[in-house]
């Protein structure tokens, strides 16, 4: 129930090195190519690190800029931010106010990587935010299922 | 205050969340014999509940000498809809990256 309420968590294991997986979890050019449309990154604890959507043919929308700010730079074992996935607060710094924090963890794996994604906080979030962001992410979630069949329709997809 | 609203305001406590997972767990359950597992004093607990029940998330019944809770399930609904739709967005995510990598696993 806590953790139902409080944090998302994902596990998967990629067909890559740990080094590799690291690169694409923390390199500018690679975060743009599946997160979001572009990224800048200040790799260090308390770094910032700017998430960029731009609206593509397929999905439409608005170009929407998403901070956080790094916690953990353990390569290539792991990486952790804060961030604020959801309007608002936007003069805030993330120092400061409500936040959800993102933790990757690498392992070793026979198949390549052990990727685990842990999302939490978001039982501390102040109420009304959750409604502002339960409108972005229906709207942020038909933007990235635009992308990623995009994306699958490629021919440098993956099969 | 929507139900929504209302369930996050009463869950954003982690010490409540404890107290609707052991409801979870036990119930129905009186606030005695979940103050006996927590390290909180029995008034506190009778508060949490109170709050939980405000949202909507346990009902409350008396058998006896004693007040019982247990889950209303359908509260936690528009609540968890919110969370599934966030893991979602990650799982799109991570089917990218996967994709991503396997299409260059040496870039």
């Amino acid at each position: 129930m806590e953790q139902v309420l409080d944090r998302i968590e994902r596990e998967l294991v990629i067909a890559a090195p740990p080094e590799r997986v690291w690169a694409a979890l923390t390199q500018p050019e690679q975060l743009g190519a599946w997160f979001g449309t572009s990224a800048e990154v200040d790799l260090r604890p308390e770094g910032a690190l700017t998430f960029t959507w731009e609206p593509t043919d397929a999905s439409g929308g608005a170009r929407h800029t998403n901070p956080a700010m790094i916690e953990v730079v353990d390569r290539p074992y792991r990486f952790v931010f804060r961030w604020r996935p959801f309007g608002g607060y936007e003069t805030l710094p993330l120092t400061e106010g409500p936040f959800t924090r993102v933790e990757f963890t690498l392992d070793d794996h026979p198949q390549g990587t052990r990727l685990r994604v842990v999302e939490s906080g978001f039982a501390s979030l102040p109420p009304e935010l959750r409604r502002v962001q339960h409108e972005r992410n229906t709207e942020g979630w038909e933007r990235e299922l635009g992308e990623l069949s995009a994306y699958l329709a490629s021919a440098s997809a993956p099969r | 205050m929507t139900t929504a609203d209302a369930v996050f305001t009463a869950l954003a406590d982690p010490t409540r969340r404890h107290v609707l997972s052991m409801v979870v767990e036990r119930g129905p359950v009186s606030a005695t014999s979940l103050g006996n597992s927590l390290p909180v004093s029995r008034q506190a607990v009778v508060k949490h509940l109170a709050v939980l029940r405000s949202a909507g998330l346990v009902a409350a019944q008396r058998q006896g000498q004693e007040v019982r809770y247990e889950l209303v399930a359908e509260a936690l609904t528009e609540a968890s809809d919110w969370i599934t739709q966030l893991s979602e967005r990650w799982d799109a995510r991570l089917a990218r990256l996967a994709a991503y990598l396997m299409a260059d696993p040496h870039a």
